[in-house]
């Protein structure tokens, strides 16, 4: 594996965290492989050389070279339509075995197409592990072969019920992926990474053009960052509560088919397959027991905190946080911890 | 404006070829996203899967789509996801529309790859993650303005047709069923010769069982931990 390529998404024209923590990824990659990681930089213009530069920031996270590509369609957001043509340049120039995306909205429009682009195995919304024959030596000492074990790709599929694993070293193609369950970036380096300038082709007529921004409607369910959702095993009473919960958390509402059936749901709030979806950051599952039909209306980033009392329910094989609470009882003191920060 | 809806069916399982009956969010979305647009005579759903895999197509003609077109050869099953997108790229070129469709991300998979990578193939304008989508003309121009859901944040675009939209969510709207006899392709009719490529990828799918959430004392502490992540402000 001789280079790996990892996207920088800006923000106010300043690398988003998640992308210094993917850098930190490759980096570890990198020095178990023997690779060059490069910090594939599109912007509109070129960064300023100052001592707390972008270029020494990514230095310092783990980027060997820096790639420079500017042009003046290379503005925030990044869309396919802006970024795709430079990302791409970028990939023919370096050719890189591994492209590494942090996972989030632009992401997925940028990485998706690109692997389309490249001919590559594409695993978005993937974590990377470390497993047992990453570390030269292993075998000697009678560990798995390479490509039997060592980095992986793993990311969940099926509405978190299966894991897809796939060991980067022995991958045939080369690999895009978007990489999330990111630790907070940390500095690993020094700032003497080399700069190299990358020409893309100037911009055709574009296709899609930016009219605007602005904030999303965080009562819709689609658009909302957090969602409390409630589910059988919550109480009438409790369940009436959702709304004010949605409120106090900035957040939506949404509810189970079960929840429906007892005509405590609205139509436009039932989460899940013949339902809708949600691309929440957070999902707060109150009396939820997790079926297959509800946990389809979750996008793969979406955090989920299960509080039932039913200790079986599968919900809490798919979330990342349990308080050992009865439904009813947690939303009530989640009421009062957030009424009383007012 | 012609429009076709890329749609999936939900497999219960990697190795299952059992489906969920009816849609996945985001493929739901993109049909009444597509009834929105214009009249069910206008719109085809079609989806790539084996005999047996027209659950999508049947629950999008329940809410009102009339034709749909399922594409299959055997020679699909065994290749990856590319071979599997071209073929779709071919039966969309077949249908020659002005707007595809599809959900941002299927409920099984999830990895949101195959309506980019028809994009791609047929060399498309593409917009994903849409949660709002209305057509507008322009002089001679037929233009759509679209929200593309991107964190906190809506971005209004206007592009150009034909092109390719990702869908989250649409508004709700009453159903007309339809019946219509589900039509099926294979590759003589796509007029499409592929390569054996390499394969599919060197993936194993195994079932994630042993994980359970991580316990915490109460409510308080829920709170702080979700601050310390980043989930809560």
């Amino acid at each position: 594996m001789a280079n790996i390529l990892v996207h920088i998404e800006l923000s106010d024209r300043v690398a988003t965290p998640r992308s210094l923590a993917v850098l930190n990824v490759a980096r570890a990659i990198a020095s178990e492989l023997g690779a060059t990681v490069h910090a594939l930089l599109p912007c509109e213009n070129p960064p300023s050389y100052e001592r707390d530069d972008t270029i020494a920031t990514l230095s310092r996270h783990g980027a060997d070279k820096v790639a420079l590509v500017t042009g003046p369609s290379l503005v925030e957001p990044p869309l396919h339509a802006t970024h795709g043509e430079a990302i791409a340049a970028a990939c023919n120039q370096i050719k890189p075995r591994l492209v590494l995306f942090a996972g989030s909205p632009a992401s997925d429009e940028l990485a998706a197409r690109l692997a389309t682009q490249l001919g590559a195995n594409y695993f978005p919304n993937a974590r990377v592990e470390d497993g047992p024959a990453a570390r030269p030596g292993r075998a000697e000492a009678g560990e798995p072969e390479p490509g039997t074990g060592g980095f992986q790709l793993v990311s969940e599929a099926f509405r978190r019920q299966y894991l897809a694993r796939s060991p980067l070293r022995s991958a045939g193609r080369i690999v895009v992926a978007t990489i999330i369950e990111l630790a907070a970036p940390r500095t690993v380096a020094a700032d003497d990474a080399e700069v190299v300038v990358i020409h893309a082709p100037s911009a055709s007529t574009p296709h899609v053009r930016v009219r605007g921004r602005r904030p999303a409607p965080s009562a819709e369910l689609a658009c909302a960052r957090i969602v409390v959702g409630g589910g059988n095993g919550l109480a009438p009473e409790a369940a009436a509560q959702l709304p004010r919960a949605a409120t106090a958390l900035g957040g939506a509402y949404a509810h189970s088919r079960s929840l429906a059936t007892r005509e405590q749901g609205e139509p436009d709030r039932q989460l899940g397959l013949d339902g809708l979806g949600t691309e929440a950051e957070l999902y707060l599952a109150l009396g939820i027991s997790g079926s297959d039909r509800h946990l389809a209306g979750l996008a793969p980033r979406t955090a989920i905190v299960a509080i039932n009392s039913d200790a079986k329910a599968p919900i809490f094989d798919r979330a990342a946080f349990a308080p050992c609470a009865d439904a009813a009882q947690a939303l009530g003191e989640l009421l009062g911890e957030l009424d009383g920060e007012r | 404006m012609q429009i076709v809806v890329l749609l999936r069916s939900v497999h219960r399982g990697p190795r299952s070829s059992e489906t969920l009956p009816g849609l996945g969010p985001c493929d739901r979305a993109a049909v009444l996203t597509a009834l929105a647009l214009a009249p069910a005579e206008q719109i085809v759903a079609l989806t790539a899967g084996p005999q047996g895999d027209e659950a999508c197509l049947t629950a999008a003609q329940a809410l009102g789509i009339g034709r749909a077109v399922r594409l299959w050869d055997a020679f699909i099953d065994s290749q990856d996801q590319h071979a599997l997108a071209a073929v779709i790229a071919a039966g969309v070129q077949r249908l020659g529309p002005d707007l595809v469709l599809t959900g941002h991300r299927s409920a099984d998979w999830a990895t949101g790859g195959t309506g980019p990578g028809v994009a791609h193939i047929l060399n498309l304008p593409l917009v994903t993650a849409a949660v709002g989508v209305r057509a507008v003309e322009r002089g001679e121009a037929s233009l759509l303005e679209v929200d593309q859901l991107r964190g906190d944040e809506l971005i209004s675009l206007e592009l150009d047709l034909p092109a390719l939209l990702t869908v989250v969510a649409a508004p709700p709207r009453a159903a007309t069923p339809q019946s219509a006899a589900i039509e099926v392709w294979d590759m003589q009719d796509l007029t499409l010769k592929m390569m054996r490529r390499s394969g599919k990828p060197e993936t194993s799918v195994e079932p994630a069982e042993g994980r359970r959430a991580r316990q915490l004392d109460g409510v308080p502490i829920l709170i702080t931990q979700l601050r310390n992540a980043g989930l809560l402000r």
